[in-house]
């Protein structure tokens, strides 16, 4: 008889060897008394430990306080960590004579980029006082940047301990994460199934389906609330920017399927954005449908489409095609995808809303209504959902209207309102137009978005400008932000804590961004007010970044990373992988030296010979050289004289050939279907400049 | 092959990952995965150490022939079969069992041959191959590997032979870890701890530790099973330790007593005795005057004086980087020696600054965006020396960054900490100031190697910090001195590290003293610092009085770190990586 040990060496050669032989390892497992774990333990219980305020008392980061017998509400020490997310209110004091309304929601409802100066529950408090409805209303600020569906709904639970008389239920943005947390094995297996037979329209649905059902779920406590403790609830319905929030390259990636190619995508999105150029708007929209028939998950399409109807006055159809390309990211390519409001949330809120006698606020109709030749924009949203001054104040006139009719059964007249007095100062609009251009840039907008906020910043106020110069200081240099002295200063003096209170311009380990789209653009900006600064950014650009003898790999993220967006998959991985046809890749020279390139790529899912990697200077007119597909690691070197190049950043663009077959190693069903979905066309391990010696 | 091969050495997924290059048998570069993640202990495999070995020794992963792996994962997957640590379900879901490749294909983008060997064979290679003999007997003992735990071999020329293995669970290095537990301290990590207390104690309890363990014939012993139950993965020990020790196991970060001291100094003595004995029986089987150490038990360096004092061998050898991460060096030179027929190596490893290094121009552009303010000498090296000896002199405690990152635990000058080791207050400062640690243990001292015989008992050279010595100075070393009079001593030639060197000279110059006490530049719980960003943060965030680094001086009087340092606190990652109650085994 063999021994346990003998047995266990039997196993694994058995486990390891391919194929398996199922029947011998199962004989195996028994004899060896391995069965499946005793219970999978505490599952439930772990998820809820992470939740940090699930404690039935805690309403949000406040916790019950006694004084003079009376109840309030405090900041608990505990929570210091999370206290940023919230309002900045220590003690929530127990109910006045005024009235009190509970403002719910995400940082939208904060009033991002402009909190701690100004805030939505402040501008809809002064509102109501304003309207002259109420002898005392106060609103109580309850809104939480990134808050999740669940913390929504524990807040939902709690809140009526605070008295009000009104809630407003302001968010929806940022309920994806939840279906995403909630798909399993099944659902991978579904989906899969579902987009073989039926395309994206089909995996579209069936997410949406389950997506309803977690909305639906969480929306039984709000309808809880209003019923058991009477209370009239407002339910404010997200908008987004459609007309000024573009997808991102990576949310841009062809979704391969069975027969359709990505080479005729390719082809038909130049062809698409030439007529863009051209404005020719029928061949442009044609083109464009096109594209959608051969990715229906792509944004892309439904993008240039829409651009077409707009410059053929068709408004409707042009909201609708934005519409369904802001959801088109439910079918997640980027683990950065920002927060949004689906059409399934919105439909599903207005309907229960709607069914419990709720008043309702739909931004997203009276948005696009208040540009009737036009789509809302820039104007009213300062990136993707986050408003603008002027989209904070309309939105609250909004509320305040649905409000005054739930608390007073009063039906009143938009116009019947008046203004609210609260004025922003010039440098608080102006540094939150700043911290949307940083913003809006670091998630992959493009140069003339982020120009327009940097033009608005030093309108609004000239003295934005050292501020700004702090930044291009900082974020030109190599040295990681934190140790930055420019970055110390905007720390020290403050002037940038409407932006997370700063920190969120400190970069993750290694991910340091050049923002060059960025400072290119503040660089304009600042010319328009007479400040020049191209000279001295393109000279510390060569101090910092400057090709050099000892070279400089171009796959660190200065050279290669435009924004935070990153591919679902792949971030592990020791080298670099693309989906799109080109890559682009920064170096800066300073045009007096020749340079040569060390490259190591490979094209692991190249279908045929003498397929050929274009690299191109500066654009895609002025091609460079051109090498070989291969499968395998590949060296190549190639030069670039220094006649060919400018002074200060350069572009090295590769195209990748496209005509693709799978050949996918990866393991595990989800990295599996998407490997297949997304495929790799090229990968590189290292892209080495140098300058050569001189005289060489 | 026409020309000699290429080779990456790995070892990961279990405790210090590391990778290593063999440029045409060249050893050019070597490092932890953790030092460039930041995550201490880091396992994952290797790609940040990969690239930077790579881009060191001028080439691409396409010029690689082979990447050698420090492990067989299918002898390793039955030893996890037998314990039980993996259920059904997990064999079931598994489509691939053999992790190392998946990992080197996918992560690595490795598409070449991939070679494994044994676990304790790459340690036998790391000593053998690295020791300049031409043969040796070769002893390793660590933990656990596949199913060795401890092996008994010869190495003649390029041929290793292991000719006898310890199986698990009986393993010397899991019976270290199982006390280590019971003493309150991390397993992996707390075991150079209680090596560091044995001095301080008597060993009342040898006979309760020698219950654990019954040596057998040969080179075989066997763990008193019932007393351990680290077999299924979730506790290093059972009920019946605390019972037969008479108290229970001390909770972490609580007080250490003499009872656990003199717990420490018992399982030190029970473990030179067996150690000694097998030591013996190899001797008795080689008849080899030298003796080649590697694996974790060989860190011990008190125990392995022992063993050279208390058996025929006259000359010994211990891998600096004897902990797993010193497998990669080995397992690189089993691959060169299959691939080419000869051995890589054939003098001695002479010093292990294998890691990356900077130059002044990298240090002055970093120093230049913040407000720091510094003094550059870069263009003087001896005005850099004499003023970094004159902060020494005058007690302060200096942060040295020179050259290429060391490979090994120990720090050897390229990353350390240095003091007047005759200052007797200085050991509690910079306990306070940045090892936020048990204050008990002295640190080791660095001495110039000619006079090395002056201060201490040693009449040969040292350079890994791998022996102790009884300290024998006229001067007083309280900083560096054991209870028992002994230092853990590393000695420094002009050819091993010049800038460090120097500076021992300069510092020797100005007060009569040749030593220096040395630790590691890194905080409680982080990796050894890497970068200079990475020396600049946590000079920032410690009391260290001064950076010296590549020429430059940075002085904390000279600046006001508050902003720097409240920012870095918040900012830094509380990642100190893998902290374990118990050994792991998956
Ligand atoms: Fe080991």
């Amino acid at each position: 008889m063999k021994t346990r040990k003998e047995k266990a060496n039997a196993l694994a050669e058995l486990l390891m060897a391919h194929p398996k032989e199922d029947k011998a390892i199962d004989h195996l497992l028994a004899d060896l008394q391995i069965n499946d774990p005793i219970s999978k333990q505490n599952d439930s219980s772990s998820k809820s430990f992470n939740k940090p305020f699930n404690d039935s008392k805690m309403i949000g980061i406040w916790e019950p306080k006694f004084r003079n017998g009376q109840k309030l509400y405090q900041r608990k020490r505990e929570m210091q960590p999370s206290w940023s997310f919230w309002a900045s209110i220590h003690e929530i004091p127990p109910k006045s004579i005024k009235k009190r309304v509970l403002l719910l929601g995400e940082s939208v409802a904060r009033g991002y980029f402009y909190d701690p100066l100004y805030s939505v529950a402040q501008e809809l408090e002064s509102v109501l006082n304003s309207s002259g409805e109420f002898n005392g209303i106060e609103v109580i600020d309850l809104a939480k940047t990134s808050m999740g569906i669940d913390e929504l709904g524990l807040l939902v639970d709690a809140c009526a301990d605070l008295n009000p008389d009104a809630v407003v239920l302001f968010a929806g943005n940022n309920w994806i994460a939840k279906l995403a947390e909630e798909l399993n094995e099944e659902d991978i297996l579904k989906i899969k199934k579902v987009y073989s037979e039926d395309n994206f329209t089909g995996v579209k649905e069936f997410l949406e389906n389950k997506f309803a059902e977690i909305i639906e779920e969480f929306f039984d406590k709000v309808k809880q609330l209003s019923r058991n403790e009477r209370i009239p609830i407002t339910v404010v319905i997200p908008g987004f920017n459609l007309l000024d929030w573009k997808s991102n390259e990576i949310e841009r990636i062809f979704s391969q399927q069975s027969g359709r190619s990505l080479q005729d995508w390719v082809h038909l999105r130049s062809q698409a954005e030439q007529a863009l150029l051209d404005k020719d708007y029928q061949t442009l929209g044609t083109t464009a449908e096109q594209m959608i028939a051969l990715d229906a998950s792509n944004p892309r399409g439904y993008e240039l489409l829409a651009t077409s109807f707009l410059e053929k006055g068709q408004i409707q159809q042009a909201i609708d095609c934005l519409d369904f390309s802001k959801d088109t990211t439910i079918l997640s390519r980027s683990r950065k995808t920002k927060p949004r409001c689906f059409k399934v949330v919105r439909e599903i809120l207005e309907k229960e809303a709607r069914e419990a006698g709720m008043e309702i606020v739909d931004l997203f109709s009276i948005f696009n209504n208040a540009f009737p030749k036009s789509i809302s924009g820039k104007e009213l949203y300062l990136d993707y959902c986050h408003l603008s001054v002027k989209g904070i104040k309309m939105a609250m006139r909004y509320t305040a209207l649905a409000l005054i009719k739930g608390l007073k059964q009063k039906t009143l007249d938009i116009d019947e309102l008046v203004d609210s007095p609260e004025r922003l100062s010039p440098s608080t609009e102006a540094m939150a137009h700043f911290c949307a251009a940083i913003h809006n840039a670091h998630y992959g907008q493009e140069e003339e978005i982020l120009f327009y906020h940097c033009q608005r910043a030093v309108n609004l106020d000239p003295g934005i400008a050292e501020v700004i110069k702090q930044y291009i200081d900082f974020s030109t240099r190599k040295t990681s932000t934190i140790l930055c002295n420019s970055f110390g200063e905007i720390i020290m003096d403050g002037a940038i804590r409407q932006y997370e209170g700063g920190f969120a311009l400190l970069h993750p380990r290694g991910e340091k961004l050049m923002d060059i789209e960025l400072i290119n653009a503040s660089i304009r900006a600042l010319q328009s007010i007479g400040e020049d600064c191209e000279d001295i950014v393109r000279q510390l650009r060569i101090q910092e970044h400057g090709v050099n003898q000892q070279g400089v790999e171009l796959l660190e993220s200065p050279y290669q990373m435009t924004s935070y967006n990153t591919f679902s998959l792949g971030k592990e991985n020791g080298f670099l992988q693309v989906r799109s046809p080109e890559k682009t890749f920064y170096f800066v020279s300073n045009a007096k030296e020749d340079l040569s390139f060390q490259l190591v790529y490979r094209n692991p899912n190249f279908k045929k010979e003498d397929q050929w990697i274009k690299i191109f200077v500066e654009d895609k007119s002025k091609l460079l050289t051109q090498i070989k597909a291969c499968k395998d690691w590949t060296n190549h070197n190639f030069d670039l004289p220094a006649s060919q190049l400018k002074k200060g950043v350069n572009q090295l663009i590769i195209e990748w050939p496209c005509d693709l077959v799978l050949n996918t190693n990866s393991q595990g069903m989800v990295d599996e279907f998407l490997e297949n979905l997304f495929p790799v066309v090229g990968e590189i391990y290292s892209l080495v400049a140098k300058t050569k010696p001189i005289g060489y | 092959m026409t020309t000699k091969p290429n080779i990456i050495g790995i070892s990961a997924l279990y405790h210090d990952a590391a990778c290593c290059i063999l440029k045409e048998g060249q050893l050019v570069a070597a490092a932890e995965e953790e030092r460039f993640t930041r995550i201490k202990f880091d396992p994952s495999i290797p790609q940040h150490a990969l690239r930077y070995c790579l881009r060191e020794a001028g080439l691409s992963i396409a010029d690689i022939d082979c990447i050698a792996f420090y492990e067989d994962p299918q002898k390793k997957l039955a030893r996890q079969l037998w314990s039980g640590v993996v259920n059904k379900e997990q064999i079931k879901q598994e489509q691939n069992f053999n992790k190392a490749e998946k990992e080197i294909r996918q992560i690595l983008g490795f598409e070449g041959p991939i070679r494994y060997y044994d676990h304790h064979l790459s340690h036998a290679a790391s000593t053998f191959y690295f020791s300049g003999f031409e043969d040796a007997a070769i002893f390793t003992v660590d933990g656990v590997g596949e199913w060795a735990t401890t092996t008994y071999g010869t190495g003649e020329g390029k041929d290793i032979n292991l000719f006898e293995e310890v199986h698990f669970p009986h393993s010397l290095g899991l019976l270290y870890s199982t006390i280590t537990s019971y003493l309150g301290f991390r397993v992996n990590n707390g075991e150079y701890k209680v090596m560091g207390l044995a001095p301080y104690g008597v060993p009342k309890y040898e006979q309760e530790i020698s219950q654990l363990i019954t040596s057998l014939q040969d080179g075989q012993y066997e763990l008193n099973l019932p007393f351990f139950d680290f077999i299924k993965g979730k506790r290093m020990y059972s009920d019946l330790l605390p019972e037969l020790m008479g108290r229970p196991a001390r909770k972490r970060e609580s007080a250490i007593e003499q009872f656990h001291i003199d717990v420490a100094k018992s399982l030190q003595v029970v473990l030179e005795s067996i150690l000694i004995e097998k030591a013996n029986y190899l001797y008795e089987k080689t008849q080899s005057p030298n003796l080649c150490m590697a694996g974790g038990v060989a860190l011990n360096c008190v125990a392995n004086g022992k063993i050279l004092k208390n058996s025929k061998f006259e000359k010994l050898f211990v891998q600096p980087a004897s902990n797993d991460a010193g497998g990669a060096l080995g397992v690189a030179t089993l691959a060169h020696v299959d691939l080419s027929g000869e051995t890589p190596q054939k003098k001695a490893m002479k010093n292990v600054y294998l890691g990356p290094g900077y130059h002044s121009n990298d240090v002055i552009k970093l120093l230049k965006a913040t407000n720091i303010n510094f003094e550059n000498y870069s263009e003087d090296n001896a005005a850099f020396l004499g003023e970094t000896a004159k902060r020494l002199a005058e007690g302060k405690v200096i942060g040295w960054f020179s050259g290429r990152m060391e490979f090994g635990p120990r720090a050897l000058g390229g990353r350390s900490i240095l003091a007047d080791p005759r200052n007797p207050r200085m050991k509690d400062r910079i306990n306070a100031m940045v090892k936020k640690r048990e204050g008990f243990r002295p640190f080791a001292p660095s001495a110039i190697l000619e006079k090395v015989s002056e201060h201490f008992e040693i009449d040969h050279p040292s350079p890994f910090m791998l022996e102790t010595c009884q300290v024998i100075s006229k001067l007083e070393l309280p900083a560096i001195t054991h209870v028992d009079g002994s230092a853990r001593l590393q000695t420094v030639s002009e050819a091993d590290n010049r800038p460090y060197y120097l500076l021992l000279k300069a510092f020797d110059a100005l007060t009569n003293c040749p030593i220096l006490l040395n630790t590691s530049f890194n905080i409680r719980g982080e990796p050894i610092v890497c970068t200079p960003e990475d020396a600049l943060k946590c000079f920032i965030t410690t009391d260290i009085d001064c950076l010296s680094i590549e020429g430059i001086i940075i002085d904390r009087n000279q600046n006001n770190f508050d902003l720097l340092r409240i920012m870095l606190l918040n900012d830094q990652v509380k990642n100190s990586g893998i902290q374990h109650d118990v050994y792991t085994f998956v």
